[in-house]
C-alpha cells in the first residue's frame, strides 16, 4: 500500500486547540470509539491521506451524515506519517498502533489511524500527545475560507 | 530510591498497585483496603461550596491554576471532582515549594482541564516543546501520567499509572524537568 507522507485530522471543536488557537490538545486524538466491527481488536480514528491538494479542500467540505453540518468547524491538523511511524516502532508500542488507507464512497483519501483495544490507558493518553504535539500545521476554517 | 524520568521509562507503571488513586498520603498511614482507603478520603474535607475557590492565588508568573476551579465545577462526578482537587492541591504545594527556581524561567502556560468524552479528566500543560499530561480515569487505577516532548528535546516520552501516594515525588521530577528545558 503506498502512503503519501503528510495526513489531515479534522479539528471539530474549540476544545481541541489551545484558547490562542495555536496548539492542539491532546484531546485531538482520544481513541475513544467503540470497537471496530470491520477490525475487531482495534478502534479507529478518522484521518485523511493527504494525496494531493484536493485532500485539503475535501477534508473542509466534509459533512456530518446529515449532510450539512459540516463536520471539521474549526479547521484541520496536518501530520507527518513518519511520526506514526516513529509511535509505531517504539518498543513500548510493542505493534499496538497503525494506520491504514480505507478510501470510503466520496471519500478517497480516507484512511485510519488503528490502536488495539488491550492498549493500556496511559499508552492511550501518550500516543495521542505524542501525535498531538507533533503536528506540523493547523489551518484554520476562518484562514482557509479568508483565501 | 529517588524517581527519574530514566527509570519510569517504560510501560510498566509506577503505580503502587495496592494503593489506590485517592488515597491519603497526608495522613502518614494506609487504611488496611482500598475501600478504607477510599472512605478516608471521602471523609477528607475538600472544599465543596460551589461559590468558593479551591485555590491559593499563586504568583502571576506561576499561576498555573488559573483556569482550575471553574474547570473543577464541570466535573460532575463527585468522586472524579475530589480526586482532580486532591491532585492539583499536590501541584499547587509543588509549585509553592520551587517557587524560588521558577521564578527563573518566566510565565508558565496555565494547565488545561478537560474532560474527555469517556468522562476521564485530562489535565495537562503544554509548552511548544514538550507537553504533560495527567489523566484521572473513571476506573482509577487506570489513571495515569505521561510526558512527551518533540525532537528538539529528543522526543521523550515517559508515562505511567498515577498514584497519589507518591504524586509529589513525580511532580517534582517533572518541575525540575521544565525547569532544565523552558
Amino acid at each position: 500500500m503506498c502512503y503519501p507522507d503528510l495526513l489531515i485530522r479534522g479539528i471539530p471543536s474549540k476544545d481541541c486547540l489551545d484558547p490562542d488557537g495555536l496548539l492542539p490538545s491532546t484531546q485531538l486524538f482520544q481513541f475513544n470509539k467503540p470497537e471496530s466491527a470491520r477490525l475487531p481488536g482495534y478502534r479507529e480514528e478518522s484521518i485523511n491521506w493527504y494525496d494531493d491538494e484536493g485532500a485539503i479542500t475535501h477534508t473542509f467540505n466534509q459533512t456530518k451524515e446529515d449532510g450539512i453540518t459540516i463536520h471539521f468547524k474549526v479547521g484541520i491538523a496536518i501530520l507527518c506519517r513518519s511520526e506514526l511511524d516513529r509511535i509505531r516502532n517504539n518498543p513500548n508500542v510493542r505493534q499496538q498502533f497503525g494506520y491504514e488507507r480505507h478510501p470510503l464512497t466520496g471519500n478517497a483519501y480516507h484512511g485510519n489511524m488503528l490502536l488495539k483495544m488491550d492498549t493500556p490507558k496511559h499508552l492511550v493518553r501518550k500516543i495521542a500527545a505524542q501525535l498531538a504535539l507533533n503536528v506540523t500545521e493547523i489551518i484554520k476554517r476562518e484562514d482557509y475560507e479568508g483565501q | 530510591m529517588k524517581r527519574s524520568f530514566q527509570q519510569t521509562n517504560s510501560d510498566n507503571s509506577d503505580y503502587l498497585g495496592d494503593v489506590p488513586l485517592g488515597t491519603d498520603s497526608t495522613s502518614g498511614s494506609l487504611a488496611e483496603g482500598p475501600e478504607e482507603n477510599y472512605r478516608s478520603l471521602s471523609a477528607a474535607p475538600f472544599p465543596t461550596d460551589k461559590d468558593s475557590d479551591y485555590f491559593r492565588n499563586l504568583p502571576s508568573n506561576l499561576n498555573i491554576l488559573i483556569n482550575a476551579s471553574d474547570a473543577i465545577r464541570r466535573i460532575t462526578d463527585p468522586e472524579k471532582q475530589r480526586d482532580v482537587v486532591k491532585f492539583l492541591l499536590s501541584v499547587q504545594n509543588i509549585l509553592l515549594t520551587n517557587r524560588f527556581a521558577l521564578d527563573s524561567i518566566g510565565s508558565l502556560p496555565p494547565l488545561r482541564i478537560n474532560i474527555n468524552e469517556d468522562d476521564s479528566v485530562l489535565v495537562e500543560w503544554i509548552f511548544r516543546d514538550f507537553r504533560i499530561g495527567f489523566s484521572i480515569e473513571t476506573d482509577r487505577s487506570q489513571s495515569n501520567w505521561y510526558l512527551v516532548s518533540n525532537q528538539n528535546l529528543n522526543q521523550v516520552d515517559f508515562s505511567g499509572l498515577l498514584s497519589l501516594q507518591d504524586i509529589d515525588e513525580l511532580l517534582t521530577s517533572i518541575i525540575a524537568f521544565v525547569l532544565s528545558n523552558t
